[in-house]
């Protein structure tokens, strides 16, 4: 009896095998379709058809793919083929003469006299089946090619669109394709070049084929037919190349015994070097350096791991195949080619991690993606060089290198091992961590945000990475924010100690005390530690004073180390919810979850190619982030924060009381440079604004522009999103009653910004360190005022207590909050982690180590008030 | 993207030449799949009928089997020698009454394992050195080589052709006893047509015929004087004298007024039972014995002339008792013999009408002229002597030379091992 697990069990094994043969042709067909579907048009914008070269480059990498199967089975056909005629009369003979056991007997005798087993018919079956995956793939690929739907043929108009048959005549209701009956034509001539000379009933069967095909493939999408077409004409060119072979003279290659006698462990070290670097290193290096961020709906990211691993072993595997099916005259060079194309996927890999930018969760790069110039070409082509050098040097020294190169994969193998380990206990952690915080906190947090319409309401927003000059473009674009955000005060120049979270939000919610500079002097007091007291200052101190608390998706609580209480269990009045995990959630229901699933592993498969792809290419591959899929529908991650900011109109709840709440929120909408793309809703996040109304970006980089104006487009969505709040609480009356501070822990891009120089003579980009900071107090109205008040994030905490929290304290330091923390210092002194931005990382830690720079209490615009502290350790 | 499963057969497209390989491939496949499951359901068949056999726990140096007790005289002569030599052997023997049961020997162990498929299945797991046999078929049918003997040497029971075996039964041997150059060259012949690899090839002469030859040495030569024996010994089967010519060779065989003795084949008694029966007592009483002797050497020391079909005892008449024959013109069918993998005319044939004069229905009613002829006629004598030089080397041997070439085997396989 089969039970449901054996089934699942099944078609897991069903689809791994799919994975190992078919997937890793799919992705090949795909690069080599999408390239040149780019790339044509760049070369020659007068050529009017990419789609049709696209197809033809496809069906000649098929064929090209195949040849040596197609060569070994012709091979292996023709040696059984001469075996079985030399055999024949004798056969025919005992069949004659022997009956019933004694012929199978002799029968038997005779073969295995001949050293033939019938048995080996599904050994020679064996090249012939392993074409198979080549076509089937290809039809896949065509069959959900989107890029064919609405595409035509210049000089063949009838083909109205690829994706559908031809049809061009039709009469009563019936339809004439024309594409099928010219591939069937070339199809019978192919068959006939084939089988000249052969027996009636060899050329039949071909015939009968093509036949049988024009009715199976008959309305077969017009691209299909086209693809097909092509391979027919390349299979006549092999049918006339085999028949003429005698005639065309032979190239014959040159190579030494050692090469010959060691390309098979060339070969095989090359392929798992490929597999070792493309299906695990380079995966996992992404997903090391943050692995919560890559859990999807509760998914750890193993599953992407094992797809990346199982899809380039299948890659591998067909390397192997085809290795092995060539002639032995050409295994030598194969190898070589093996060898040098690793090598210069590993050099190019490692020579250009830091040009193309950060990348973020979703694969895509924040700042854009840094497009290649021409010191980037030449360092390209010097690798090239070295690749091509290298090639030379395995045909001598083949048994050396192919040592060499295990160590290299030996090598990085253990690096996967290690970063794996990493990664596992990092999520052991943060799954603690999330189990823990779930059954603390809300995720129904219905009637749990609260506003009294007679009390007093603070609300905290806490946009990460939201970057203070950006919001000068956001109300150049959203002029009638200015009206909006009715009674705000813009602090424009405002400093944050870090450009990441485990330093600038430190004092964003503690205040001075918690810049690094006064941090560090703790020193027995743990980072982890300093930051729990600094999420607890504000609600511990409106608590005190009657405030209902309400926290949300505060970062780094407790470093995410899961076996730490919550910091708000000792403080009453305090509410923890989850503004994002649902929202999250119910998108993957509505969306589909092995869609998402697909274009995650997709753009991971894509992502590793781009990595080693030539520097002139990569940002084809990459695609802005699309990485080729037509299914890309942006960051399920913004569009979750998008949510989260909409709950606060949604799940809010309004009271005609007098009670006093307090929000302390944090949301990370702006965190990803990601054109959030609202699957639904009335508005569209996409940004389309003029971009002539900006000023030109320092460096001329068009594509880092477009980084920017995806970082802008998030920022306007967030800011659009809290202005219908804002309308919200007009509307219900809780407006005048409520103050707003809306702030960043740190900032990013450099959009429109200048690289100073400072006075040290270093250069310096001061937008990592520009945080938000606007301020809305009670009954403040008028239209949004930019203020130019040198202001620091660390003033979050006083202006939400000032003039309605009695002495507000810090219970930790035992310290009366106020401004005189601000005022004994002349700088802010910024640090930058020197571990990465993994809590976990820094669990151990008791101060920030990397000292940056320095600014002073002025314009942070000026380069003049940079400078380098040397005094500082 | 979805698996696309097989119901789906657009996919499996390709060009014509590889469409037509596949098709090709899928038919030779449903051909492979009904041979394998045939030699399936044979290898059960065996298995049910063999019974249950165990291995031997120690290798034995040298084995002889013999399938049937007729095989005894073949292998006397090397038995003999190998008790000369103290050396032990297994005698393995499918018949119950098998001579070697009652030779005293010391050194050679006589084992009765069963018959067919019960003798087979003990052969096929045997564990050997060295096996000696006269069975031509070894690993084409039930009789399969052992992977624990090391080799596999073939003796001839005739002193003529290897190319009358049915076809394949030497193929699977390593070594072949041979008497005659023409042997070694139609052995040479097969392996060159079916590219197999060259067998050792020894020439031994033929023991059993030395014997018989040193028997007659030592026995009382018979001279029937004017009265003399005819002596028809038929083989058996559709080409068979007494098939094919009946009763009419045996009347005019008493009419010649000489002695008749008809000697059928073994076989005959089995397989030609009824047209026996019909002949013996239709001529009960005429001058006519019937001789069904286990050896044959008496009868065939008392006859002066024999007349035969294709049978192996023209050869023991003619060789050893160097008298002449007679024999048939038989359409020899070689379907089913190696013979018929040759285009050229078998050393037997063409000895044979230097051995004697042909037979056939014309001129079967001179029965009595040729027979006078063949006694007298010089040629027929200087014919056996040409048959002799070039079918009975090493003459006098008595299967010295073979045994030493099994004991040298042995010692060379018990060095390696």
């Amino acid at each position: 009896m089969i039970v449901k697990r054996d089934i699942k069990g099944v078609f897991m094994l069903l689809k791994l095998l799919y994975n190992l043969v078919i997937m890793p042709l799919i992705y090949v067909y795909e690069l080599v379709f999408n390239l040149c579907y780019k790339i044509v048009p760049q070369l020659v914008p007068s050529f009017k058809d990419p789609i049709l070269l696209s197809i033809f480059f496809v069906s000649l990498i098929v064929n090209i793919l195949s040849l040596p199967l197609y060569s070994s089975a012709e091979k292996i056909q023709k040696e059984q083929k001469s075996s079985e005629d030399r055999m024949k009369p004798y056969i025919s003979h005992i069949k004659k003469c022997f009956s019933g056991d004694e012929r199978y007997l002799i029968l038997n005798a005779y073969y295995k006299s001949q050293h033939y087993n019938p048995i080996q018919q599904f050994r020679h079956a064996l090249p012939l089946l392993l074409q198979i995956p080549f076509f089937t793939a290809a039809y896949i690929f065509f069959s959900n090619c989107k890029l064919l739907s609405g595409a035509r043929i210049s000089f063949l108009p009838f083909i109205k669109d690829l994706y559908i048959n031809d049809a061009l005549f039709s009469f009563n209701n019936c339809t004439i394709n024309v594409l099928p009956i010219i591939m069937t034509i070339i199809n019978l001539f192919s068959a006939y070049i084939y089988t000249k000379g052969s027996s009636l009933k060899d050329r039949i069967q071909p015939i009968i084929l093509a036949f049988v095909f024009l009715v199976l493939l008959y309305n077969s999408p017009s691209g299909l037919v086209i693809y097909w077409t092509f391979n027919n004409i390349f299979s006549l060119f092999k049918s006339l190349y085999a028949k003429l072979s005698f005639n065309l003279p032979r190239i014959e290659f040159k190579s030494n015994n050692s090469l010959m006698s060691n390309s098979n462990s060339l070969c095989k070290a090359s392929l798992i070097e490929l597999l070792i670097l493309l299906g695990m290193f380079i995966p996992i290096n992404i997903i090391v350096s943050s692995p919560s961020e890559f859990i999807m709906n509760g998914k750890l990211p193993y599953g992407i791991i094992f797809n990346n691993f199982t899809i380039f072993l299948g890659l591998s595997l067909w390397g192997y195949f085809i290795y092995n099916m060539s002639q032995s005259k050409f295994k030598p060079f194969l190898a070589a080619i093996y060898c040098s194309v690793t090598l210069y996927f590993i050099l190019n890999h490692f020579s250009f991690i830091n040009d193309l930018g950060t990348l973020t969760a979703n694969l895509k790069y924040e700042h854009g993606f840094k497009s290649y110039n021409n010191y980037l070409i030449k360092k390209d082509f010097f690798l090239l060089v070295i690749a091509f050098i290298f090639f030379l040097v395995s045909m001598k020294y083949s048994k050396i290198i192919s040592r060499l190169v295990y160590l290299i994969a030996l090598s990085m193998f253990a690096v996967c091992v290690v970063n794996l380990l990493n990664i596992h206990f990092n999520l052991n952690d943060y799954l603690l961590y999330e189990n823990k915080t779930k059954s603390i906190q809300d995720t129904n947090f219905d009637n749990k945000l609260k506003l009294s319409k007679n009390g007093k309401n603070v609300i905290v927003l806490m946009l990460d990475r939201s970057c203070g000059k950006y919001f000068d473009y956001v109300l150049g674009d959203r002029k009638e924010f200015i009206e909006l955000y009715d009674g705000f005060v813009f602090y424009k120049n405002t400093v944050s100690a870090g450009a990441g979270t485990i330093i600038g939000s430190t004092a964003l919610f503690g205040g001075y005390d918690y810049l690094p500079q006064n941090a560090n002097k703790r020193v027995n007091t743990l980072l982890v530690d300093k930051q729990n007291e600094a999420l607890t200052i504000m609600p511990y101190n409106f608590s005190k004073n009657g405030y209902d608390c309400v926290v949300a998706n505060l970062p780094y609580e407790n470093y995410y180390l899961g076996n730490r209480d919550s910091i708000f269990k000792d403080i009453e009045n305090v509410t923890k919810i989850d503004l994002f995990n649902n929202n999250e959630k119910k998108l993957y229901e509505d969306l589909g979850e092995d869609k998402l699933n697909a274009i995650q592993q997709h753009n991971f498969i894509m992502y590793s190619f781009m990595k080693v792809a030539p520097i002139v290419v990569k940002g084809i591959i990459y695609g802005d982030g699309r990485y080729f899929s037509t299914d890309y529908i942006g960051s399920l991650y913004s569009v979750s924060w998008w949510y989260a900011l909409e709950n606060l109109v949604s799940k809010s709840k309004v009271l005609n009381d007098n009670s006093n709440n307090f929000w302390l929120i944090d949301n990370e909408i702006t965190h990803n440079s990601d054109n959030v793309i609202y699957p639904y809703g009335s508005f569209s996040p996409v940004y389309e604004g003029n971009i002539q109304n900006y000023p030109t970006i320092i460096d001329g980089n068009n594509n880092a522009f477009n980084g920017q104006l995806a970082h802008l487009s998030t920022e306007i969505v967030a800011y659009n999103q809290i202005a219908k709040f804002i309308k919200y609480l007009k509307d219900n009356g809780v407006y005048d009653n409520t103050r707003i501070i809306i702030t960043s822990d740190h900032g990013t891009g450099n959009i429109g910004f200048e690289i100073l120089n400072t006075q040290n003579g270093v250069r310096i980009n001061p937008s990592p360190y520009n945080s938000t900071l606007l301020y809305k107090d009670f009954n403040a109205t008028g239209l949004l005022k930019t203020d130019y008040d040198f202001m620091s994030n660390a003033d979050t905490p006083y202006l939400a207590f000032d003039n309605l929290i009695n002495n507000p304290i810090n219970p930790y330091l035992n310290k009366t909050i106020s401004k005189s923390e601000k005022e004994k210092i002349n700088e802010i002194d910024i640090y930058s982690g020197d571990k990465g931005h993994n809590a976990i990382n820094y669990a151990n830690d008791y101060k920030f180590n990397k000292y940056v720079v320095s600014v002073s209490k002025g314009d942070i615009f000026d380069a003049k008030n940079w400078f380098i502290k040397e005094e500082v350790n | 993207m979805n698996i696309v499963f097989l119901s789906n057969c657009y996919f499996l497209y390709i060009d014509p030449g590889t469409g037509s390989m596949l098709f090709a491939v899928f038919m030779g496949i449903i051909g492979t799949l009904y041979f394998v499951l045939r030699g399936l359901f044979i290898k059960l068949k065996f298995i049910f009928t063999s019974g249950k056999v165990s291995k031997d726990n120690k290798k034995i140096p040298v084995v002889i089997f013999s399938e049937d007790k007729r095989y005894f005289s073949i292998f006397e002569p090397l038995l003999d020698e190998f008790e000369n030599r103290k050396f032990k052997v297994v005698y393995m023997t499918c018949s119950e009454d098998d001579s070697v049961f009652n030779k005293n020997y010391q050194y050679i162990e006589p084992q009765y394992i069963g018959k067919g498929n019960i003798a087979f299945a003990r052969l096929n797991i045997l564990n050997a050195y060295v096996l000696l046999a006269t069975t031509p078929g070894l690993d084409v049918y039930q009789w399969k080589r052992s992977k624990s003997v090391d080799y596999y040497i073939h003796i001839l029971h005739a002193p003529n052709e290897v190319l009358l075996y049915k076809m394949l039964g030497l193929d699977f041997y390593d070594a072949i006893f041979l008497s005659g150059k023409y042997q070694l060259n139609d052995i040479r012949a097969i392996e060159k047509i079916r590219n197999l690899k060259e067998k050792e090839i020894e020439f031994i002469g033929i023991p059993y015929l030395d014997y018989k030859k040193e028997k007659l040495l030592n026995s009382k030569r018979i001279n029937n004087g004017n009265q003399k024996t005819v002596l028809l010994a038929p083989t058996w089967g559709d080409n068979g004298i007494l098939k094919r010519f009946g009763t009419s060779i045996i009347g005019k065989l008493i009419d010649t007024g000489y002695n008749i003795v008809i000697r059928p084949h073994p076989q005959s008694y089995i397989s030609e039972k009824e047209m026996l029966d019909n002949l013996m007592s239709k001529y009960n009483g005429k001058n006519i014995e019937w001789n069904n002797d286990t050896d044959n050497f008496d009868i065939l020391n008392r006859s002066d002339i024999l007349i035969s079909d294709y049978s192996g005892v023209i050869f023991d008449f003619t060789l050893v008792f160097d008298k002449p024959i007679i024999y048939t013109d038989v359409k020899f069918d070689n379907s089913v013999y190696d013979a018929w993998w040759v285009d050229y005319k078998l050393w037997s044939f063409r000895i044979l009408e230097k051995l004697g004069h042909k037979l056939t229905e014309d001129n079967l009613n001179d029965l009595r002229n040729i027979i006078d002829e063949c006694l007298c006629d010089e040629k027929y004598r200087i014919g056996r002597e040409e048959a002799r030089n070039e079918t009975w080397q090493n003459m006098g041997d008595n299967g010295k030379i073979a045994v030493d070439f099994i004991i040298n085997k042995y010692e060379c396989f018990m060095k390696n091992n």
